[in-house]
């Protein structure tokens, strides 16, 4: 029982030259390795909250320099992977889980405090603009590569533009951000304004025509921003996009609602190139497009830097997006009114947090609010009562907090839940132990039909038997779906031409529960083929012999001789499939989502849904959220059951007596 | 290893045997007859929704519907398209089973080689315990952990997206959670089968403990480790709700996921299905069949099968 039967290696003499050395700088270099990744990730899951995990890692890499460090503990050197990757995903699990049965967690309450406040503080409707700041008109442009905005924001007076980015800067709008650098725009008394644009000569109506006759396309723009224009030729029928037709002076813009004429003054620049200034003929818009300059319409430039312009159709889609976002001062940041689609300020949330007293309090009315399971919750004496509006009752989101037996009380007085529950925690043992029964039956009939020495080619049959055990369940399950089609299934093909009537076995309970009985019954019948088989083979034959002498019929050796030696020995297979079964999600989940659906339910479930699949629907099935802690409560009774069939299990085989032996 | 010694006995016996039963099949042609019968029954219900699968695959009306076994008109277009593009990445999805499969075969295998070896041959302070946790692992399935699983990769994912949501790291990651559980308990059983006489000679003639286990013992069991790692490939490349649970993107998925796609609420594509289910199929079926002996003498307590 002590450590002396083995000698360590460091004490053989002959280990010191068989490369101890490497040996050993190998071991601490990876230990080194190890406790420098492990102390970055803790430290990064400490920074994000998420401490209980940050002290599972921390403890496992204690536990890890321990066994490496310590000689004397050599042995766990050859388990410590193992155990690592035991503790991590399947001990803290078991612990996390029965943890989360006790919390709110769910969707409303996935939240740390400090991250629920931080987003109570962001929401836009609990925003307000303080005395003394002004709103200002602005417009959007959006990065599409880094999902990033900026803001063109228009002063009091139009001189003062400035352009505020996410990253925390505000720029005022210079000439060439502005895209008019080296532009001059001149107002005329009874026309449209002129432009002069440096480096380029405006060019007469017939020059442009002559000049432009074999050009196909021009296309301005910052890439992201082309305002392409295509020329007309005579035999162009297309009409969209902008098109420009030289011999008239005009380009036509045919991207709105009804096509918007603009007068065109064509310029020529070196290189070939061409810029274009349009005045609108009914109205006072204006277009100003040069190479390799963002496009200008109405002074405002169309692209800045990589951010693109918001469409009309973008404008409606990021609304929200654009709403969540702050520019300029982080400290002070510019947003977006909640109400308006075209203003910003620098709003202030209305909700102040109060670390001494924990409370949310509202900074105009001084309502507050405290925490009430994880949610604040309004305080009704704070309310002054002179107020016009009824304060509103919650603050959302909430975070994640200890409730109690909250769950629990849920499970066992909501009728909407418990009924439900019952039938699913019922059907959840008679599958399990109708299938354990059926296909041993099935199984062990067939092993006794095929334990006869008469039959030839018994390895192949056997092998040919065995199939349907190993094909993947999550092929034979959908297989089997296909076969039990109500409409046009092969099952119901062959019922329907035989007794003209085959029952629904996706709408009706009974029939579904049939249906997953039938399946489970192809799925492991071969199993129990195989285990009895191997169980015949070890009942001596003299017992049958001294059984024929005493006159027995087949039906009494069977009975008293065959059928109770094969349970002693198959008896904790049989344990473990009636366990296996109790959690056969494939089967359940992949035949019919455990449907049909239970009525009068108030979270999801179905008649056939086992407690397993029932658990996973709350956490992961529903569309609109998750229920982590309710799921965490059913999974404590599917623990509870499993182990009591693992206890059973072993005083029925006397394991536990053997793993002490074995010391 | 000392049943070796009985072997030569053995095809003698066999020879004796062959003559009793074609003895038996003379006298009693009846028995045979009826015996034949009943078997033939059960093959043809063992084996016919296989026949289904084939037929559905060869199908080119694209239906569960089945009234012949070989359709009229039969066709390979389904496979042609599984394998040319199909608006689904099956190939993706095999290799990604494949992959997975594989990887956490191989570091599963030596996890419980190692731990076998441990609790085989070194007696130590808490060796008794570890036995008891490592039998009592298997009674937590990752299967039934499924939301502290999904939270632990989320959280870990965030800073390490190598094991996080999505990625085949995080499933790998949670296979190997149970990897010293059922199967470092039957290796070490095979272990200590062999005798420690050897090892304790080997130490006297200076070998480390290393050189003991990949000289000695590992040479010994290595037939016994060809099973235990077709087994954990098998369980693994089955799986389907951890698979579920952690890979969402379609690129990332397995087969056990990716193939429910093509039967979903939105498309019924049975042909490109049967022909799927079959190319999926065939590599566990003849992994399994090389491993059916095993199973016999219950060697999986019925848990690989998942």
């Amino acid at each position: 029982m002590t450590e002396n039967t083995d000698s360590r290696q460091t004490n053989s003499p002959l280990a010191l030259f068989s490369g101890a050395l490497p040996g050993t700088l190998l071991r601490y270099g990876g230990l080194a390795l190890i406790d420098a990744f492990a102390i970055w990730l803790v430290l990064r899951l400490l920074d994000a909250g998420n401490w209980p995990i940050a002290a599972v890692i921390a403890l496992i890499t204690v536990g890890l320099n321990v066994i490496f460090l310590n000689e004397r503990l050599f042995p766990y050197r050859w388990l410590s992977p193992g155990l690592a990757l035991m503790v991590l995903m399947v001990l803290y699990p078991v612990i996390i889980t029965v943890y989360y049965a006790f919390t709110n967690f769910r969707t409303g309450n996935l939240l740390t405090q400090t991250q629920a406040i931080e987003l109570i503080q962001a929401r836009p409707e609990y925003r307000y603009l303080p005395e003394g700041e002004q709103l200002q008109t602005f417009t959007a442009y959006r990065n599409p590569d880094t999902d990033e905005y900026v803001l063109w924001l228009e002063g009091r007076d139009d001189s003062s533009l400035t352009v505020a980015y996410e990253t925390g800067a505000i720029e005022p709008v210079t000439p060439e951000l502005a895209g008019v650098d080296g532009v001059t725009i001149e107002e005329t008394e009874d026309g449209p304004p002129t432009a002069t644009i440096e480096g380029f000569e405006p060019l007469t109506t017939e020059a442009a025509a002559d000049a432009l006759a074999g050009v196909e396309s021009l296309e301005y723009g910052h890439p992201i921003n082309t305002l392409p224009l295509t020329t007309i030729t005579e035999d162009t029928e297309a009409e969209s996009g902008y098109l420009l037709d030289p011999a008239q002076g005009i380009v036509v813009d045919y991207n709105g609602r009804s096509p918007v004429t603009y007068n065109a003054q064509v310029f020529a620049g070196p290189d070939g190139q061409y810029a274009l200034w349009l005045t609108e003929e009914d109205g006072d818009s204006t277009v100003l497009a040069r190479p390799g300059k963002p496009v200008v319409l109405d002074g405002q430039p169309q692209s800045i830097g990589d951010y693109r312009i918001l469409s009309n159709r973008e404008r409606t889609a990021f609304a929200n997006d654009l709403r969540l976002r702050s520019f300029g001062d982080p400290e002070n940041p510019i947003q977006v009114d909640p109400f308006s689609a075209n203003r910003a300020g620098r709003f202030r949330s209305l909700f102040e947090y109060d670390a001494e007293t924990n409370r949310m309090v509202h900074r105009d009315t001084g309502v507050a609010y405290e925490p009430v399971d994880g949610t604040f919750t309004l305080i009704p004496e704070t309310v002054p009562e002179d107020l016009d509006e009824q304060p509103e009752p919650f603050l959302t989101p909430g975070y994640f907090v200890v409730v109690g037996f909250d769950n629990f009380v849920r499970l066992f007085t909501n009728s909407g839940i418990w009924g439900p529950f019952l039938t699913i925690f019922v059907w959840t043992i008679i599958h399990a132990g109708a299938t354990v029964i059926i296909t041993f039956a099935l199984g062990m009939a067939i092993a006794l039909l095929m334990d006869d020495e008469i039959i030839p080619k018994r390895k192949l049959f056997r092998s040919l038997i065995l199939i349907p055990y190993t094909i993947p369940a999550f092929i034979s399950v959908v297989v089997w779906r296909g076969m039990f089609d109500p409409n046009l299934g092969f099952i119901n093909d062959v019922l329907g031409s035989i007794f003209g009537t085959a029952p629904q076995w996706y709408g009706n309970a009974t029939a579904a529960r049939f249906a997953i009985l039938m399946i489970q019954l192809w799925l492991g019948f071969p199993y129990m083929m195989l285990i009895v088989t191997g169980a015949l083979q070890g009942i001596p034959k003299d017992m049958y012999e001294a059984a024929d002498v005493d006159g027995a019929s087949p039906w009494q050796k069977f009975r008293t001789l065959t059928l109770p030696l094969i349970l002693v020995a198959v008896g904790p297979l049989l344990i473990a499939s009636f366990a296996f079964n109790f959690n056969n999600f494939t089967v359940i989940e992949l035949f019919n989502n455990g449907g049909p659906a239970i009525a009068g339910s108030t979270v999801p479930s179905g008649h056939t849904d086992i407690l397993i699949t029932y658990t996973y629907r709350q956490a992961f099935g529903t569309q609109g959220g998750t229920d982590y802690a309710f799921a965490s409560t059913i999974s404590l009774f599917i623990f509870l059951i499993v182990a009591a069939i693992t206890i059973i299990n072993f005083r029925f085989t006397g394991q536990w007596e053997e793993v002490s032996e074995n010391v | 290893m000392s049943s070796q010694a009985t072997a030569p006995a053995k095809p003698q016996r066999d020879t004796s045997a062959r003559t009793y039963a074609q003895e038996l099949r003379r006298k009693h042609p009846r028995r045979l007859i009826s015996r034949l019968i009943l078997i033939a029954i059960t093959i043809v219900y063992a084996l016919f929704p296989v026949v289904w699968i084939v037929s559905v695959s060869l199908n080119p009306a694209n239906t569960n519907v089945v009234r012949q076994i070989i359709p009229a008109n039969a066709t390979l277009q389904w496979y042609e398209q599984l394998l040319n593009g199909s608006g689904f990445p099956f190939l993706t999805w095999l290799w990604n089973s494949i992959l997975i499969s594989f990887i956490t075969m191989i570091i599963s295998l030596g996890i419980s080689t190692f731990g076998a070896f441990a609790l085989s041959r070194f007696r130590f302070y808490g060796r008794k315990t570890t036995l008891l946790t490592v039998f009592l692992v298997q009674v937590f399935p990752s299967s039934l952990l499924t939301i502290a699983i999904f939270n632990i990769v989320l959280q870990l994912g965030e800073h390490v997206p190598a094991v996080g949501l999505n990625s085949h790291g995080g499933a790998i990651l949670v296979y190997l959670g149970g990897a010293l559980g059922i199967n470092t308990w039957l290796l070490k059983g095979f272990f200590d089968t062999v005798p420690r006489e050897i090892d304790e000679a080997a130490i006297i003639d200076g070998a480390s403990h290393w050189v003991m286990f990949w000289r000695i013992i590992f040479p010994l069991v290595r037939p016994i480790l060809a099973v235990v790692a077709i087994l954990i490939f098998i369980a693994t490349y089955n799986d389907y709700i951890i698979a579920l649970t952690l890979l969402k993107d379609t690129s990332q998925q397995t087969l056990a996921v990716g193939l429910n796609l093509f039967i979903s609420d939105t498309g019924t594509d049975w042909g490109l299905f049967a022909a799927g289910a079959l190319l999926g199929a065939i590599p566990i079926v003849v992994l399994y069949l090389f491993v059916q002996d095993y199973i016999v003498g219950g060697l999986t307590s019925g848990a690989v099968k998942g």
